[in-house]
């Protein structure tokens, strides 16, 4: 019973609503690749018209306007400096740790683990504040040591400084980069180190000649991701910087938006906020360059052996020890006691028994009675923002990495259709294409992407009117979390035996249900830890709200932010500590939901 | 049941450049037979085996299952693997490893395009876990599982869909050899008592010898040759068919047409005689092969006879497998254990006319066999990951 091609392809077209799933799949991955394209055409749209002359013709005025401005040449230099610095500083930390946690015999990894995971979790912003109670030159407390014991007349340190952005914030990016470069290294099989010694070479020419050039490209690849990172980060660069009017492109674009005087300019942060984006492609370019060559180098072995090469002495292990305690007391420890000591005190004073004496909660009522309506934003946030993130990062990933389920195609006068294709070879460039997209959004840093949802917010209101509620935030965060989520689920979802998939195909089971069903549950624990760690993450975000919060959608980040800034750091300091009660628990759960999970 | 009418696919290998994976590959399969696609990795044997299920798409030809076209490149016709009326049992047996083994074998009954009513699912589940004996482990995670329970698993999984063809890709590859020989026989046994049409793909000669009806060795994309397992390895019809199926000696030589019957090779050791076949080349350069199960020992030289001298001796444990030379040529020998040689040992050895056969092809073509040490050691040692 021969079948005739009409009749083949009548069948193709009542397929259609057989698989209804992988129809859902596909309108999530349309969805996503509309978000994450929203903040740019929003930006290309408003930067190239000119507001001031309601002249609906295209104009490159925001592009002169900010290139001629005499910000510009400091703001890059600046810019630049800031991601550079950050990236070094934080190879200082993140490398060696790794380093340790992969290769080395090192006792109690689990807790070098914990510190590194609290440290990811704990919000820059709290960190800033706490070190500007320390060394802010009018009353910072090492200053006020240092006048009053040591009898100096001026202030030795100055918080409000790019130095200390770049060291703090190096610092505290060392954490997740640690987090990035670490499976890298696990990669790259011991088999390799042991050949090498095994043929009679020296275990420092090993480490040289082979493990370094191996290990150099997800080096390399962390170092691009987190000088994006650096550029994007609005903690440190407002806190530590606005005050001393030491700007970057960060806190150049919200002085544009947010100016204290005259009206937003709207076209101009646009135009700044695209030059950012075409500058991190270029960064984003060698990060997806020496991805792609990094997982080349890594050798799938299948036994995960966690064999130390790296014999530690008695001194070696102490010495390691000692370098990680000062990072977590440098990192949080001080910063985090700093906030103890200031939420207690109307105003900065020594810690004297009389101080102490006089430490008091009053702070603290002040900053409960403003908390219920941050703490019902923030639930909002924490758990909208990552459901919606790893569930479209999911369908991406696997339109991505896997086939696109294809519908029923015209082509040429025949009526055709195309396979869904299981790891085919038709069909790979639409997938890689969308891979690609997906992994390029990492250039449109946070501050930018949030720009681009204010103005499509604001495009519309009248239709949508989402921009005057918590889920403008939502979204925006969403979509910058994407990509990360993307990256995660995706490599999860490579490592799945493409067999594992196949067999369904052959037994009869349509890809919706092969996804829901077989892929999902396969990869659970890793969507499981996505989910999580983007919570931790949304709990600490303050680029993207304090660019689009009103005063009625405020969450805790922005909330301290703004008490620091209008100058009560009591109050500021009190709520900060609650944000790091609530930080502290969530990391908690974490350890004890996703703690188990291999990183 | 099942045929494949010239089907031709190309891949694009990492260099750009194009590998012929199906050159022009035909066959049919007939009811409740079990054909074995036999070749070394990279030969196409699995891409046969994946267009076959529709995992791949050929570049065109056509494929039916059944009497139903599943697959024709010259009017767009392309069923989805789901929806043909196939079963299929992987290598690395590919079972989901969140289900147990209940799981496993229901999840398609249930789930699938072939869904059946939950009483027969059960009735169907209960079936296969008797034949293949896995009602102790039916509620066990299948990662708890060892090799070969995971294996009889997949080929449940496979059966209980009661599918037209069971389609297997190197099933067995992943099991230590002893386990190997023995699954060998009973999947050959489970499969002949359900009377099911199987395609069967390996790259072990022993497995296709002992599992097969009939058996295609695949070279470069290509069918070589096609038949029962004893017409191919006593009536290979090519240099390669020789060569990967069992153990063979060559002497390079030239052929004389001699008679309808016989005909003559003049080779470095003087002359020898083979019986013609169909492909017996007429003329020209030739390679003349014998095995070494053949070679037979006598007393004195004669027609037909090597004089060399036994170079070295393995034990095989049943028989002994000697290595001779002669001034020209050296080969090896299998002698029955009771038969002891000594090693430096003068003998004569007679190749019956029945037992030679000549092809086609210059000594170049011999001195190059990539494969050779996969014939040596029987095809056990082949890592199976790299076929295609």
């Amino acid at each position: 019973m021969s079948v005739s091609g009409g009749a083949v392809s009548w069948s193709a077209l009542a397929r259609l609503p057989r698989d209804p799933i992988a129809l859902v799949i596909r309108a999530l991955v349309a969805v996503a690749v509309f978000l994450l394209a929203v903040p740019i055409f929003a930006l290309l749209s408003s930067s190239l018209s000119d507001v001031q002359s309601n002249d609906s013709g295209l104009t490159l005025a925001n592009f002169q306007a900010v290139l001629a401005h005499p910000l510009f040449a400091p703001v890059a230099w600046n810019t630049l400096m800031l991601g550079a610095g950050t990236v070094a500083v934080m190879l200082v930390f993140a490398v060696p740790f790794a380093w340790l946690f992969t290769r080395s015999d090192l006792p109690r990894k689990d807790l070098l683990l914990a510190l590194i995971t609290v440290n990811v979790a704990i919000p820059s912003f709290l960190v800033a504040i706490g070190y500007i109670f320390l060394f802010n030159p009018s009353n910072g407390l090492a200053n006020q040591v240092a006048r009053d014991v040591f009898g100096l007349t001026t202030s030795p340190f100055n918080i409000y400084s790019l130095g200390w952005m770049i060291v703090l914030q190096g610092a505290a990016l060392a954490a997740p980069a640690f987090f990035m470069i670490v499976p890298c290294l696990q990669a790259i099989d011991v088999a390799l180190e042991e050949a090498a010694a095994a043929s009679g070479v020296r275990r420092r020419m090993t480490t040289l000649r082979i493990v370094l050039p191996l290990a150099a490209p997800a080096i390399l690849a962390a170092g691009a991701y987190y000088f994006i990172i650096a550029i994007e980060m609005f903690d440190y660069a407002s806190m530590l910087g606005m005050p001393a009017r030491i700007f970057v492109a960060s806190t150049w674009l919200y002085q544009m938006i947010n100016a204290g005087t005259g009206l937003p300019r709207y076209g101009e942060a646009a135009a700044l906020g695209l030059l950012v984006a075409a500058g991190s492609l270029l960064v984003s370019l060698v990060y997806l360059w020496s991805i792609g060559k990094a997982a080349r180098y890594a050798v799938v072995t299948g036994k995960r052996q966690r064999q130390q090469t790296l014999r530690l002495n008695a001194g070696a292990k102490i010495t390691a020890w000692a370098f990680i305690f000062a990072y977590a007391l440098f990192s949080f420890v001080l910063p985090v006691l700093m906030l103890l000591w200031a939420s207690g005190q109307p105003f900065m004073q020594l810690p004297t028994p009389l101080a102490l004496s006089r430490w008091s909660l009053e702070a603290y009522h002040e900053a409960f009675a403003q908390l219920p309506p941050l703490l019902y934003n923030n639930l909002i946030v924490m758990l909208a923002v990552p459901t919606i993130s790893v569930a479209l990062a999911a369908c991406v990933a696997w339109a991505g990495a896997r086939p696109l389920p294809t519908l029923p195609r015209k082509r040429g006068r025949e009526n055709r259709f195309t396979l869904p294709r299981l790891r085919g070879r038709v069909g790979r460039g639409q997938r890689r294409g969308l891979d690609l997209f997906v992994m390029m959004a990492i250039a449109v840093p946070s501050i930018v992407s949030a720009l681009g949802f204010l103005y499509f917010g604001l495009a519309i209101y009248r239709a949508i009117p989402i921009y005057t509620t918590v889920w403008l935030i939502v979204l925006a965060m969403s979509t910058r979390y994407l990509t990360w989520a993307n990256r995660t689920i995706s490599s999860n979802l490579l490592q799945v035996h493409p067999e594992i998939e196949e067999a369904c195909a052959t037994s009869g089971v349509r890809p919706g249900p092969t996804f829901v069903c077989v892929l999902l549950p396969t990869i659970g624990r890793a969507l499981l830890y996505s989910w999580f760690w983007l919570a931790l993450l949304s709990l600490r975000e303050l680029t993207i709200p304090i660019m689009l919060a009103r005063p009625d959608t405020a969450v805790l980040a922005t909330a301290i932010w703004s008490l620091n800034s209008a100058g009560n750091p009591d109050v500021a300091a009190a709520m900060s500590m609650i944000l790091v009660c609530i930080t502290v628990v969530m990391v908690f759960l974490f350890h004890k939901v996703a703690g188990q999970r291999e990183i | 049941m099942i045929t494949g009418a010239r089907l031709h696919r190309t891949y694009a290998a990492d260099d750009g450049s194009r590998i012929r994976a199906l050159d022009d590959v035909s066959f049919a399969v007939s009811e409740r037979e079990f054909y074995v696609l036999l070749g070394p990795s990279g030969s196409g044997k699995t891409t046969t085996l994946r267009a076959i299920a529709g995992l791949d798409q050929p570049d065109s030809g056509r494929i039916t299952i059944n009497g139903k076209v599943v697959f024709a490149s010259e009017n767009g016709i392309r069923i989805p693997p789901e929806e043909r009326p196939i079963a299929m049992v992987f290598q690395s047996y590919a079972l989901w490893p969140h289900m147990d083994v209940h799981d496993n074998i229901a999840f398609p009954l249930r789930r699938g395009i072939r869904r059946v009513p939950q009483e027969e699912a059960a009735r169907r589940v209960g079936r296969v876990v008797e034949l293949l004996r896995l009602k102790r482990e039916l509620h066990r995670p299948v990662s708890t599982l060892s090799g070969g329970q995971q294996q009889r698993v997949a080929l449940a999984r496979a059966l209980a869909l009661e599918p037209a063809v069971l389609l297997m890709d190197e099933p067995l590859s992943n099991l230590d050899a002893r386990l190997r020989a023995r699954l060998r026989v009973e999947l050959k046994e489970i499969t002949r008592s359900i009377g099911i049409t199987t395609v069967y793909v390996t790259h072990d000669q022993t497995e296709a010898m002992v599992m097969g009806d009939r058996i295609a060795v695949m070279e470069h994309g290509r069918i070589l040759q096609e038949g029962a397992p004893w017409t191919l390895y006593h009536q290979p019809a090519e240099l390669f068919v020789a060569k990967f199926l069992g153990e063979m000696n060559f002497i390079s030589g030239k052929i004389e047409p001699g008679n309808d019957q016989y005909a003559r090779v003049v080779t470095p050791v003087g002359p020898l005689n083979l019986v013609r076949s169909p492909t017996t080349p007429k003329e020209g350069s030739v390679v003349l092969g014998f095995r070494p199960e053949d070679a037979m020992l006598v007393q004195a030289p004669g027609e037909n006879v090597i004089c060399a001298r036994v170079t070295a001796r393995h034990y095989l444990g049943d028989a002994f497998l000697y290595q001779a030379c002669s001034d020209e040529i050296a080969f090896e020998i299998r002698r029955p254990k009771a038969e002891q040689l000594a090693l430096g040992k003068e003998i004569f050895v007679h190749l019956p006319p029945r037992a030679c056969m000549a092809f086609r092809g210059g000594a170049d073509k011999s001195a190059e066999e990539p494969f050779d040490e996969t014939v040596r050691s029987g095809g056990s040692s082949e890592n199976p990951r790299t076929s295609s």
